[in-house]
């Protein structure tokens, strides 16, 4: 079969869909938001990723493939190139019946638009995340949060928008630096970083991920002692199950432990 | 049948996680608002797509590239997040589908271009709104990530021949829906 060819599409929608091949991309705040908000989920679970958050937040390397060179630069350099074709794509819908009188229609759209904070709230309810959730493997399903109206009910912990973007990230970083030593074998400097969180933030997002990781070190020093955890890793082991026992940390609680 | 290639070309494996979110988050992003993820959802979509990544990425074969991967477990995940919008509004009778839609911004972008922005995306939202899943998703492939047909065949898991007949009608599709919109623009000009 042969190829379609191109100008199976209109003038004017050629136009609106070169217009939009740049848009929709995050800006650089979004993108550094959601980045840590996936570092946050999966830094307690053991993932090497925040050791190179660096990288993931660093310019994409030249040679990088095509499309995603230009998405990664795209925001970047949007404003100075995408006016024009915008402009070519919004005129493409007015130009109807021969004539341009009408100008941009789009204006009127715009005036006749309810203001923009009402219809969000209306529309979407306010966007409350829940605390992170970090999972070891298997990680956790993909799925959709559950209803917003559920979501607000199991909302026990601060939630994450009253935490300031900075300080979740170093709460992020340092939980990832005292899990990535606990991977290395160094299970008492893990807890010594672990000491350092507790102090920096008693009131942190990842307080529970930080128990977890400080009954895994406590099991992993106390086996380095002897042929297995002692008596006090083992209670502290116990009382995390006992009050956390649907943590997705609990089966790596469980098997650095009980054994 | 799933496109096979007499000759399969190997791509570079991806390193890791940081990598692929370095290189290809705005990819998803971007796609995800596209497939019909909503503004609200986004950051939530961003990190599942991310997620299946990691859990996923020992399984990934360098005989496809990244970006084709990726597509196709966009469209699970957007696919995912719309029937949960649907089933939400079904709920909410009260709320109408939002007519304003949050365009990221960028450091160096005034008013005017931001608004220029937001129209465009509003407008091209819109006009994808009105597409089937399966034919938006080819537009989406074909029109706006420029993959060759092979490549967004295999994203959706076509064969070539279905790919190039979806594509056809995805195409008459949207220019119905261009077509529709004008003549919605024109009457509305009139009425006032």
């Amino acid at each position: 079969m042969s190829a379609p060819e191109r100008d199976e599409l209109t003038s004017a929608a050629r136009a609106i869909l070169d217009a939009g091949r740049d848009l929709d991309g995050p800006g650089d705040l979004e993108r550094a938001r959601v980045r840590r908000l996936l570092l946050a989920k999966i830094a307690a679970g053991g993932t090497a990723l925040a050791a190179s958050s660096a990288a993931a937040s660093g310019p994409v390397p030249i040679g990088a493939a095509t499309t995603t060179t230009a998405a990664a630069t795209g925001t970047a350099t949007t404003s100075s190139v995408l006016a024009a074709p915008v402009v070519k794509a919004l005129v493409a819908l007015t130009l109807v019946g021969g004539g341009v009188g009408g100008g941009f229609a789009w204006k009127a759209r715009r005036d006749a638009r309810p203001a923009a904070p009402a219809v969000v709230a209306t529309n979407e309810p306010a966007r409350v995340p829940a605390p992170p959730t970090l999972a070891p493997a298997p990680l956790p399903v993909v799925a959709p949060r559950a209803p917003t109206p559920v979501h607000h009910v199991h909302v026990a912990a601060p939630v994450r928008d009253e935490v300031p973007a900075n300080r979740l990230a170093e709460e992020t970083a340092l939980l990832a630096t005292a899990n990535a030593e606990l991977r290395g074998g160094d299970a008492r400097h893990a807890l010594a970083l672990l000491d350092d969180y507790e102090r920096r933030y008693p009131s942190g997002v990842l307080r529970e991920e930080v128990l977890a990781t400080r009954v895994i070190a406590r099991c992993q020093v106390s086996v380095g002692a002897g042929p297995a955890p002692d008596a006090t890793a083992r209670r502290a082991a116990a009382a995390f199950l006992a009050r956390h026992a649907a943590s997705p940390l609990a089966p790596r609680v469980r098997s650095s432990c009980e054994r | 049948m799933l496109v096979g290639r007499s000759k399969a070309p190997t791509y570079e494996q991806p390193q890791g996680l940081p990598e692929i979110y370095a290189r290809h988050a705005d990819f998803v992003w971007r796609n995800l608002r596209r497939l019909g993820v909503h503004e609200s959802s986004i950051d939530d979509a961003v990190q599942d797509v991310f997620l299946v990544v990691h859990r996923r990425l020992g399984d990934f074969e360098a005989r496809a590239q990244v970006t084709t991967w990726l597509f196709g477990i966009v469209l699970r995940v957007a696919q995912t997040y719309r029937r949960s919008a649907t089933r939400r509004r079904a709920r909410l009778t009260d709320a109408p589908a939002s007519d304003f839609e949050h365009v990221p911004t960028t450091t160096t972008e005034g008013p005017a271009e931001l608004f220029e922005r937001r129209e465009a995306s509003q407008l091209l939202h819109r006009l994808l709104d009105e597409l089937d899943d399966d034919k938006r998703a080819m537009l989406v492939c074909i029109e706006l990530e420029q993959m060759t047909v092979p490549e967004a065949a295999e994203s959706l898991g076509l064969n070539l021949n279905t790919a190039y007949g979806r594509l056809r009608a995805a195409r008459a599709a949207f220019n119905d829906a261009v077509t529709r919109a004008q003549r919605q623009m024109a009457a509305g000009r009139e009425a006032s």
